[in-house]
């Protein structure tokens, strides 16, 4: 009744074998590592396939080795290799509900339902046969129960397909139609012996593995953290779940997600911090606690402005300066200064963006922040306009407070006005701070707007023309 | 005092006092009733009355107090919750209704759809712990004249009821720059030539937008075109109408399209 197998038989199973534990051993530690680092569940439905046919394979090639003379052997080998197969099965199911992206519990509770049926089936049949002493392959309630699982699977899948029509549920409607053919397959041909998995299981088990690959994206076999979206996908891991998260742009999509989260988790929690602590303090008293208030509103404007540099990086200087206004003009509202707001709205200036843009605004809010602390002025003007004869950029920050002291003041001022001229540098301008004790501070800042012409004659100007102007 | 503590709220457009930016009123004083002009909406004989929806008690609290201590103000009902809020908007006579965006158990965007079609005259102000364009965007949509950002600066309710009231409309620069993009691009679907269209922005109404997102206030911008704050303020409004418009069009497009129609 039952065939030892022939030593060439053997060979070639075991060359098989040796495929197929290969295939299945990259499989799985790429599947655990992809699990681990992107929490998508499709790669842990592909872990738990490919560890259920490792173990299987083990299990039917270590059987297939004992002498199969004993029925006791035989019918035991028998059960184990049909538990290894329901286990599968299972998985297989997991597997393509999964990439297709369905997130039904109720189905996911049908297959733990498939594999108790089965698991009950198997063994009711291994009770029988192992006390009868007589090993009779009839598996025709457990294979009538997984062919009913695996159909209605394929209609679910279905399903989905019709609802959602993403080339991933089409994918696995494709490894489930070839699933329940290979169902049919070993069905029709009923043979106990085979304990040992068939060429067509190899190739499905490949096309699975192709399936999980095209699902999660995971091109060619490389290193899954070695193309740079991988790093982003951990936001969008369940993405399958959404039936949509393809396209080029899916983690440039993620990365602004992310930055406009952490954009909002600052604004939200630093933010509203600082203003507890701000209201707190009693404006009115010691000149110290109004020093601490007045540095705590500094901090909350400059999270904001990063807040917004994060959330609008494109925008053009005049926007931006916007920003910078509507930021700090209730600061300049409490200490009284008065703040005469004078851009050009032209097309020369809207092109200056990005990295400049950012540039001329630190300038323009350090250049405001140094008015608040140090100037006591009643009025700071700020101009920006557009000087067609250089094509430059000017920016004006002027107040009528009392000026640097050259002996004393410049020294806390010192790494700010620093700061100015380093990033006035790098935005490609020339920066120039003039100033007299008691008649006010002025910074200028020359951007060229077009390489060619340069500009040299009008960055350091009399100091005469900007008393004149402050006295006006 | 404890009150004042929590009275941090930015008025993202309002500011208090005259010399503030975004100040779109002229004369909103601040200082009391005793300065205000009687022919604004608003009097101590005929308060404002208004209606309160946030289900953060201590913030209702604060408003209620604000709004009660205002002669000018006076508060008609108040709601912790959205079927609350409901109820309250059926049942009530209001001019402004204050509403936070969240609320236990729902949003405020489906109040203000609502209040618009049982109450249209009245006036939806948001309250909103969100600094955010695309929220403030969503509100102006559906029809609301206002968004007040919770926990930023400080600011007064009453004060901001009482602009809306009077013809103040709200905007920011990030909000300006958003709107410039958003309705400047062209619509699908739109047979009409350009300039005829409705919903498409006027040579002024974008001049003002820049204005506005590069930091302008309102009087400055009046001053600077010649016209009055109070035309710049109807500029603003129209604008928030065209994006009404045209939202509406494209839930109407959106729905033909899918065969909902």
């Amino acid at each position: 009744m039952i065939s030892v197998l022939t030593a060439a038989q053997q060979g070639w199973a075991l060359a098989g074998t040796m495929v197929g534990l290969t295939l299945a051993i990259v499989a799985l530690g790429q599947a655990g590592r992809a699990w681990r680092y992107q929490l998508n569940p499709v790669d842990l439905a592909m872990s738990i396939t490919a560890a259920i046919w490792l173990i299987h394979l083990l299990a039917t090639t270590s059987l297939s080795f004992v002498p199969q003379k004993l029925p006791l052997i035989t019918s035991l080998a028998g059960y184990m290799t049909h538990v290894g197969y329901q286990a599968i099965l299972v998985s297989v199911g997991f597997f393509l509900l999964t990439s297709a992206g369905v997130a039904n519990i109720w189905l996911y509770l049908g297959l733990v339902l498939q594999a108790a049926a089965g698991g009950i089936a198997l063994h009711l049949h291994y009770q029988t046969t192992s006390k009868s002493n007589t090993f009779v392959p009839d598996y025709s309630v457990w294979m009538a129960i997984n062919l009913l699982a695996a159909v209605l699977l394929m209609a679910v899948l279905a399903y989905r397909v019709y609802q959602t029509r993403s080339y991933q549920s089409w994918l696995a409607l494709a490894g489930a139609v070839m699933g329940i053919g290979l169902c049919i397959d070993e069905v029709s041909l009923v043979d106990a012996s085979r304990h040992m998995a068939t060429f067509s299981q190899y190739v499905y088990a490949a096309f699975l593995v192709l399936i999980w690959h095209l699902v999660t994206q995971h091109k060619g076999s490389t290193d899954a953290r070695a193309t740079p979206t991988h790093d982003f996908q951990r936001s969008s891991g369940f993405e399958p779940f959404n039936g949509f998260g393809f396209g080029p742009d899916a983690a440039a999509i993620a990365v602004s997600l992310e930055r406009r989260r952490i954009a909002q988790d600052l604004h939200d929690g630093v933010g509203s911090q600082i203003v507890t602590i701000l209201t707190s303090l009693d404006s009115r008293a010691s000149p110290h606690q109004q020093a601490v208030a007045l540095a705590l509103e500094e901090c909350l404007v400059e999270l904001k402005m990063t807040v917004d540099a994060i959330d609008n990086a494109n925008d053009h200087v005049l926007e931006a300066l916007g920003r910078l206004r509507y930021r700090m003009q209730h600061s300049l509202d409490k200490l009284g200064v008065r703040l005469a707001w004078k851009l050009q709205l032209c097309d020369e200036l809207e092109a200056v963006r990005g990295v400049q843009a950012q540039q001329v605004i630190r300038i323009a809010q350090e250049s405001l922040a140094n008015v608040m602390r140090h100037a006591k002025a009643s009025t700071v003007e700020v101009i920006c306009r557009h000087v067609p004869e250089t094509d430059s950029m000017v920016l004006e920050v002027r107040d009528n407070g009392r000026g640097i002291d050259q002996g004393k003041s410049w020294r806390p001022m010192g790494k700010g006005l620093e700061g100015m001229r380093r990033r006035a540098q790098a935005a490609g301008g020339k920066l120039s701070i003039s100033s007299r004790a008691g008649a006010g501070t002025r910074v200028k800042l020359i951007l060229p707007l077009s390489e060619k012409k340069v500009v040299s004659s009008a960055v350091l100007k009399p100091l005469n023309s900007w008393q004149t102007n402050a006295e006006r | 005092m404890e009150d004042f503590f929590h009275n941090n709220v930015q008025i993202t457009s309002f500011n208090r006092d005259v010399q503030s930016p975004f100040l779109t009123t002229q004369n909103a004083h601040s200082t009391g009733p005793s300065l205000w002009p009687d022919f604004l909406t608003g009097q101590p004989e005929k308060p404002v009355r208004v209606l309160l929806i946030d289900d953060d008690a201590n913030m209702r609290k604060v408003i209620s107090h604000e709004l009660l201590s205002d002669l000018r103000t006076d508060l008609v009902a108040q709601a912790g919750n959205m079927r609350e809020g409901r109820r309250l908007i059926l049942k009530h006579e209001f001019d402004v209704m204050l509403v936070d965006l969240n609320l236990g158990d729902g949003n405020g965007f489906e109040l203000i759809e609502q209040m618009k079609t049982v109450r249209p005259m009245a006036e939806a102000v948001v309250i909103s712990a969100m600094e955010d364009e695309q929220h403030a965007l969503h509100a102006f949509e559906l029809g609301a004249t206002g968004y007040l950002v919770k926990n930023s600066w400080f600011g007064n309710f009453p004060q901001a009821v009482l602009q809306v009231v009077n013809g103040g409309a709200s905007i920011t620069p990030n909000l300006a720059r958003r709107l410039l993009t958003k309705l400047e691009q062209p619509k699908e679907g739109t047979h009409l030539p350009v300039g005829t269209n409705p919903d498409t922005l006027s040579k002024r109404e974008k001049e003002v937008l820049k204005m506005v997102a590069s930091g302008y206030t309102s009087s400055e911008i009046g001053s600077r075109l010649m016209i009055s704050c109070q035309t710049v303020n109807t500029h603003v409004k129209n604008i928030y109408r065209k994006l009404q418009v045209r939202s509406r069009a494209q839930a109407v497009s959106f729905a033909a399209q899918r065969g909902l129609l």
